[in-house]
């Protein structure tokens, strides 16, 4: 009974929200942005900690841009490889090499660089991902609506996904593009990757540059940005990035460890915000989404146990009863379904209704990605559909519990 | 300085929610009272089988001869009305899997389900003993769902026999938390004090039987050899 109730409410956020999102889809139309007036000095920072494997391929990428005026500063961050040696030998970059403390994240790196910046906009490069030539000449557009467009969020992708992971990561982040796509239109963009967002800099500095303190930097500087009513906008027409997405199973933990980490924190730190009239539908739709968002993940988990683990189990310990005995179920294997199959009659077109929203999104984001789908895709996409969000929320539980129990977050380098 | 709010998005979202919300508990209500009509529809069925079978009983034993066309015909009412039962039963199952179902409904359902079953589990008997039946095995499984963890695991076994022996193999589930004065006296009859209990052919067992035991028991009440006994373990 309790557990029905409980179902309903979580049945009701999650249908409001989805059909939220919907109707920015329908009502608010990707607006063309203006056309850039003349070419500012872009400053693109590159981060780089023990990045030998990467780097020249990396500021590479930066160089080819396709854009008149850039100044490339690499940050050495105390690498103990060849990173250093490397970027001296790149011609027409200016290398920074600073000291690293143990404690010291990507944040140091960036605002060593922040400091040689003279660009009237400054980009961030993780050392691992890149970025593609005409993603400035997307992205600087946006800047032109107003004088308090902060940052302009890249069109993030996985960079050459290769094994199972990364074709689901892929997915994730095609998904996830499309939501921010949608939820930019009501100024509720709240992460900057650190793949190529790209900063109005006499604001950063304002600010205060990145929060070399925070678990997730490139959080934390948007919700900074919000607080301080500034704005932030994500790139709808090309402006791609692409990021290394992890490709074991412990390093995306790692990984997740720092954004689901950071994203806790920063709603813990920024909790004034919430329902807060000043700062508008970031105030109303953003942070109540990403609170109840905690909440969806503990039922996804309860929900997966309910339906599909304990039934399995259980399905299990019966065929253990009948010693495994199973030719009478094959050879009669019935596969009718009549009315008597409908379970949770009440709850079942509310759920219905919220898996076709889902599904229309997430077919959508696949084509504005550009992405075909082959039938070899078709078993990471059910993996995607099933399991992953069940993995994710193992891993999302995990860091609520090390956070409950007071566990400290440190940077870790990924794994390949 | 304070920024945009969406005021009437939000409110235009929360009314399309509760719409949606509305029409989708109506529909559950729908499709409830469409289960409920279905089962009340082969209630009817059984009745009507009931009722047959009772008048072929009446009218052979009138005739007083031991008609072995009539033994047929009851052989095969009797065939039929097993599986209108079952699929009745199998209904009922689903029906209280369900969590939206209404409990006092399957309470209901659920006694009249067990007073046809006991009804068909006599008539069978009386069948047996003035015709010559097919050679079968019936089985009357003593269970609770209040009061017994391990009544599943018995149920899964039977049902794995029910499952290969087909209409040979004759379970009636007797539900002990149905409050019913009928379950009381065949409880008593077999004095049944723990679940679950298993009486096979009016030979009681109490407590959990495993597969292999089930098998023996089974195989040993069929007056005739049954492929499905001769096979090896």
């Amino acid at each position: 009974m309790w557990l029905n109730v409980f179902l309903w409410i979580l049945y009701f956020i999650a249908l409001y929200f989805a059909i939220f999102l919907l109707s920015i889809f329908v009502f608010e139309p990707d607006s063309k942005p203006k056309k850039l007036a003349h070419f500012p000095l872009v400053s693109v920072i590159i981060p780089a900690w023990n990045e030998e494997k990467d780097i020249r391929e990396t500021v590479e990428s930066a160089k080819t841009l396709n854009y008149p005026k850039l100044q490339i500063i690499a940050v050495d961050h105390g690498s103990d490889d060849n990173t250093g040696k490397i970027l001296d030998s790149i011609q027409g970059i200016k290398v920074l090499h600073i000291k690293r403390k143990h404690s010291d994240n990507k944040a140091v790196a960036f605002n060593a660089g922040l400091k040689h910046a003279t660009g009237e906009f400054v980009a961030c490069l993780d050392a691992d991902s890149s970025v593609h030539p005409e993603a400035l000449n997307c992205m600087l557009p946006y800047f032109m609506e107003s004088e308090k467009i902060a940052v302009v969020t890249p069109m993030m992708l996985v960079k050459e996904p290769k094994n199972l992971l990364q074709r689901l990561q892929k997915y994730e982040y095609i998904t996830s593009l499309f939501i921010k796509r949608l939820t930019s239109h009501i100024n509720c963009i709240y992460v900057a990757p650190g793949p190529f967002s790209v900063y109005r800099t006499n604001i950063l500095k304002e600010l205060g540059g990145f929060d070399e303190n925070a678990i997730a930097e490139d959080m934390e500087i948007v919700y900074r940005i919000q607080k301080n009513q500034y704005l932030a906008r994500q790139c709808l027409n090309g402006g791609y990035s692409y990021a290394l997405a992890p490709r074991t199973l412990s390093s995306l933990f790692k990984q997740r460890k720092r954004w689901y980490g950071g994203s806790l924190s920063n709603l813990y730190k920024y909790k004034e915000l919430t329902m807060n009239r000043q700062y508008g539908d970031f105030g109303f739709f953003h942070m109540p989404r990403s609170l109840l968002g905690i909440l969806t993940v503990f039922t996804t988990l309860g929900l997966f146990a309910y339906f599909v683990l304990i039934p399995v189990l259980r399905k299990i310990y019966d065929l253990y009863l009948i010693r495994f005995e199973v030719m009478p179920y094959v050879s009669s294997y019935n596969i009718a379904v009549d009315i008597f199959d409908l379970k949770n009659t009440h709850g079942m077109f509310v759920v219905l209704i919220l898996m076709l929203i889902s599904l229309f999104f997430f077919v959508y984001a696949l084509s504005t990605a550009g992405e075909k789908l082959n039938k070899k895709d078709i078993p990471t996409l059910i993996i995607f559909l099933t399991v992953y969000p069940f993995l994710l929320s193992c891993m999302y539980l995990a860091v609520v519990v090390k956070k409950a129990f007071g566990g400290k977050f440190v940077w870790h380098k990924m794994e390949r | 300085m304070a920024r945009e709010i969406l005021k009437r998005r939000y409110v235009f979202v929360l009314i399309a929610t509760i719409i949606i919300f509305l029409l989708g508990f109506f529909m559950g209500i729908v499709v409830n009272e469409k289960k409920a009509g279905v089962m009340e529809q082969m209630k009817a069925i059984q009745d009507l089988d009931d009722l047959s079978l009772q008048l072929q009983f009446t009218y052979l034993n009138s005739l007083d001869v031991n008609s072995t066309e009539g033994c047929k015909a009851i052989g095969a009412a009797l065939e039929q009305s097993w599986i209108n039962l079952n699929d009745a039963y199998n209904n009922l199952i689903k029906y209280k899997d369900n969590p939206d179902a209404d409990q006092a409904t399957a309470r209901l359902l659920e006694r009249n389900d067990l007073l046809n079953n006991i009804r068909y589990w006599f008539l069978l008997k009386k069948a047996k003993s003035s015709c010559e039946l097919d050679d079968s095995v019936s089985v009357l499984f003593f269970f609770s769902e209040k009061s017994c963890s391990e009544c599943g695991t018995q149920s899964t076994i039977l049902e794995h026999y029910k499952k290969i022996l087909g209409d040979r193999f004759l379970l009636f589930h007797i539900n002990g938390d149905v409050d019913d004065a009928m379950v009381k006296i065949l409880a008593n009859q077999y004095s049944v004090t723990k679940y679950p209990t298993v009486v096979i052919e009016n030979q009681k067992f109490e407590g959990v039987m495993q597969k292999e035991e089930v098998k023996k028991l089974i195989c040993s009440k069929f007056k005739t050899e049954q492929p499905e006994c001769a096979a090896a373990q």
